[in-house]
């Protein structure tokens, strides 16, 4: 309709391509400079770094290791899910809905305050240890699980369980009941039942899920450099120690590289199960019922008991952790982070790690929802047929790790033309990669969401183009732009992988003063660890209760 | 005041306008009635501005329109879904196009006042959209697209989601309105009752293009092609094979029709109406004129009962010559007799329902 006007259109065209320019400059850059380091280091191709890893069982090590916990953890997360989403999907009982709630929390927590937690909660000077020593007189910590695969998967499965609970028990709730009661009419009941007709009629789900956790535990990064000890490496953790401890620049890269190949694979197998178990829910009539039987009501219970006990009590643990010293409950690691002790790892007192959290996170929050915005909109035009091409290339960021990037930058970034390594604002610049993506998908399906007709609607009544997105499209949208902005600051806030690459050491952010205080000995620096994991903790709670009050919210009104 | 001029659209290879013309006059309620995928649709997309024509031309007062943005035609557009506001309530709907023209509030709230009075939903200003019911949605709709006094009201098969009671009783009233205020209108459906009730003339469109333009009695009673007749609902249409003595052919026998200007008289008698063309011209026997008639009586056509439904008020009676060819007609329940499937009957046709169809 603006034919005649293009000098706007000119305008409109240049704010259009301002994401992808972000990601060319900011992604796919320091990207490529990863793709130079590992095959021509030195401008002439060099497969050394390739045949180092591919050859060395040390790195053979790390892959089956990387592959295998994936493997173990995606099956202990999706054993038991399934008997939770039954659960949830099948009946009702008090407190059902917090519980629910409850369960997703884990997917906003930063790794360090999980990896806090845990610490809290069984590690050698967790609450369990402390005191099981002083009941029963041990004189070692008789829970030995830091550094062992154990607690890995322990940590897996409490970040995932919700992902997979949430996936599982949304498709269960949409299928018909009809069909299962078509089954038992049939004669199937029992193991039957599950096995012929409950599983199969699952399977998208359970591939979506699985392959979705997969993908997170793969790329597990925190969880596994402060749990896991020296012994245990994932690429991930490799390609941050051959940068940091060995500078073996090439090595990190070919691991990146084999890395960001596998990932990319999986992600494609993912977006395609994702679009099959989209089309296949249809809105069927599902029956919610209190649970019956003895059977019925023990199944229930179990379940519950797994939720507060798995993901529960590590947070109370941590919580309770940093308030107490010596068996007698304190604020004293509170007070103590706003000094800055002779001696100490840091640069700075801890607490100024807040305010820095703070000033990149919501550098980060504005970067990302102006770029998400522009981003979703771009791609909710059905028109433009470059959308249905850049849809997945919005996605690459994810598929990256946090890690690579924060590598990426580290050689890409610091010699001209862009040089920015003693800058600040390349913190919020990786965050905003990583959060832009959780933007677009809040934001896209309220855009795509507006009835079709509204707009014309709206146009025949005599508003511009400029007022229908200001009177019609903005107020539709704002609340997936809300949660899409409180996603953006969350995940800044508790970004650990790339911070730990860029962030300079006078500008620490919460997370990396964590990781540090947690290294260190001392009943001090542990108790102000979990002082700052709580600080933390609580307000990516906070922003976790905006988004679930505006998402559940959003449903009913649209 | 609206002139439709030779106007084209394609979507890719899809030709979904083939030209089409169309006057519509001051106060005229005009219904574009066919099947779903004629054009009809993208036709009022394209006169609300929502579509581009690819070629033809629009005019309002014979001022071409190709130019104007959709939000300086002035136009009124009411869709099947309604497309109301779902983030405002009845009066911020429709308040919105006055407010987008800037209307004193004083003013606003008046016409406000007086569009809801005029739909019947005196009291409803504070009404959240998701609440209201189906009928009254389209009430709001019509009042939002009535509020800011469009020059043409255009109507997207208004009453698609609505159900059939219901549908009857609103489009009796909403013509009853659009006439009260003597806008001129185009309405969109599928649905010949609908048309019939509401249009001052109907435009029948197929595959892009405009069939036949009639008011609603005369497009009834003379469809002029097989494609109309059919929509309508007729079944009778058998083809013409030949042509003697000024009478038409057919496998049913010979019928007399008035003189047509598609039918030409050939040179030359008994001849085969057109080698070339045959099949191109049908007749319609129309339903109306069918009667069941007593045995013997003269230009009569017979056929074996092969089904009968009763229905209330009518049964239909379906017959089946023994060319092969089937007719079907309405016979009052109180006129019928002791008639059984299987029977031979007599059937008379009234001469004025013998209507000449010819392809496009």
């Amino acid at each position: 309709m603006d034919r005649n006007r293009p000098a706007l259109n000119l305008l409109k065209g240049v704010v259009l391509l301002a994401p992808l320019l972000f990601l060319v400059v900011f992604f796919f850059y320091p990207l490529l400079s990863i793709f130079a380091v590992s095959l021509a280091p030195e401008g002439t191709l060099d497969l050394s770094g390739f045949t180092r890893i591919f050859t060395s069982d040390y790195y053979r090590r790390t892959f089956w290791f990387t592959f295998g916990q994936a493997l173990l953890s995606t099956a202990l997360t999706i054993g038991l899910a399934i008997p939770g989403a039954y659960v949830f999907s099948r009946f009702s009982f008090p407190g059902k809905s917090l519980l629910m709630s409850l369960a997703t929390l884990p997917f906003v927590l930063p790794t360090v305050v999980v990896a806090a937690a845990f610490s809290a909660l069984i590690g050698p000077r967790g609450l369990l240890n402390q005191t099981l020593m002083s009941l029963l007189g041990f004189s070692a910590p008789p829970i030995v699980l830091e550094r062992t695969l154990t607690i890995i998967l322990i940590v897996h499965v409490f970040y995932n369980y919700a992902v997979a609970l949430r996936i599982i028990s949304s498709f269960w709730a949409n299928q018909s009941v009809r069909i299962e009661e078509a089954a038992r009419v049939l004669g199937a009941h029992g193991w039957r039942l599950w096995w012929n007709v409950r599983l199969p009629l699952l399977r998208p789900a359970l591939l979506a899920a699985s392959i979705l956790v997969f993908i997170f535990t793969f790329t597990s990064f925190g969880v596994v450099l402060i749990l896991g000890g020296p012994r245990f490496a994932t690429i991930e953790v490799e390609i941050y120690r051959q940068v940091t401890s060995l500078f073996n620049l090439q090595v990190a890269a070919a691991l990146s590289l084999v890395q960001i190949g596998f990932m990319f694979v999986l992600m494609l197998v993912y977006t395609r199960l994702q679009r099959q178990t989209t089309t296949d829910l249809q809105a069927a009539q599902s029956v919610v019922r209190q649970p019956r039987t003895v059977r019925e009501r023990l199944f229930v219970a179990a379940n519950v008991v797994l939720i507060v006990l798995l993901l529960i009590a590590p947070l109370a643990a941590l919580v309770l952790r940093s308030f107490t010293s010596q068996g007698a409950l304190t604020t004293q690691f509170y007070t103590l982070l706003s000094s800055n002790p002779r001696g100490s790892v840091l640069f700075t007192p801890p607490l100024t790690a807040v305010g820095n959290s703070l000033v990149f996170a919501l550098a980060t929050t504005a970067l990302a929802v102006t770029l998400g915005l522009i981003t979703a909109v771009l791609l909710s035009s059905r028109a433009s047929r470059l959308a249905r091409w850049l849809d997945p290339i919005f996605m690459l960021p994810l598929a990256a790790s946090a890690v690579t990037l924060g590598f990426g930058y580290i050689i890409a970034l610091d010699e001209p033309p862009l040089n920015l390594r003693s800058s600040p604002v390349l913190i919020p610049l990786a965050h905003t990669l990583v959060a832009m993506p959780f933007v677009v998908r809040s934001v896209l399906p309220s855009i795509r969401g507006i009835p079709p007709n509204v707009r014309g609607a709206a146009r025949s009544l005599g508003a511009s183009p400029w007022q229908v997105w200001r009177w019609i499209d903005l107020p539709l949208i704002s609340r997936g732009l809300i949660v899409g902005a409180t996603f953006a600051f969350t995940v800044s806030m508790g970004e650990f992988g790339a911070s730990l690459f860029i962030a300079r050491p006078d500008t620490p952010t919460i997370p990396i003063v964590i990781f540090r205080l947690l290294g260190q000995p001392g009943a001090t620096n542990y108790g102000q660890a979990m002082a700052m994991s709580t600080i933390l903790m609580a307000v990516c709670a906070i922003s976790f209760v905006l988004i679930e009050r505006l998402r559940t919210a959003g449903v009913g009104e649209f | 005041m609206l002139t439709i001029s030779h106007v084209t659209r394609a979507f890719g290879s899809l030709q979904v306008l083939r030209g089409v013309s169309l006057t519509i006059t001051d106060g005229e309620i005009v219904c574009l009635l066919g099947p779903s995928g004629c054009g009809k649709t993208t036709l009022l997309r394209t006169i609300a501005g929502l579509e581009t024509a690819d070629s033809g031309d629009i005019q309002v007062d014979r001022q071409s329109i190709r130019d104007v943005p959709i939000h300086e035609r002035d136009f009124g557009l009411m869709f099947q879904d309604f497309a109301l506001f779902p983030h405002m309530n009845v009066a911020q709907n429709i308040l919105f196009g006055l407010r987008m023209r800037h209307m004193p509030k004083p003013q606003a709230q008046q016409r406000l006042h007086d569009v809801l009075e005029l739909v019947g939903l005196k009291g409803f200003e504070q009404r959240d959209v998701a609440q209201l019911s189906g009928g009254e949605r389209q009430r709001v709709a019509l009042a939002r697209s009535l509020a800011p006094s469009p020059r043409l009201l255009m109507l997207d098969e208004p009453l698609g989601s609505l159900d059939a009671a219901l549908r009857e009783r609103l489009v009796v009233e909403l013509r009853d309105i659009i006439k009260r205020i003597g806008l001129t209108a185009i309405y969109v459906t599928h649905d010949q009752h609908e048309a019939f009730a509401i249009a001052d003339r109907i435009a029948v469109m197929n595959a892009g293009q405009i069939e036949q333009v009639e008011a609603p009695p005369a497009l009834y009673r003379q469809p002029k092609t097989p494609f109309v007749a059919r929509f309508l609902g007729f079944q009778n249409i058998v083809p013409v094979t030949g042509r003697i003595d000024g009478k038409v052919q057919t496998p049913l026998g010979v019928f007399a029709i008035r003189p047509h200007p598609l039918i030409p008289s050939p040179p030359g008698g008994e001849r085969n109406f057109s080698g070339a063309k045959r099949g191109e011209v049908s007749l319609l026997l129309h339903p109306d004129g069918l009667q069941l008639a007593a045995a013997g009586d003269g230009s009569r056509i017979t056929g074996i009962v092969r089904e009968l439904v009763f229905s209330g008020d009518t049964y239909r009676v379906e017959i089946q010559h023994d060319s092969g060819i089937s007719l079907s007609f309405r016979v009052p329940s109180r006129e019928m007799g002791e008639i059984t499937v299987g029977e031979t009957v007599y059937v008379s046709v009234a001469e004025d329902c013998i209507v000449p169809l010819v392809k496009r």
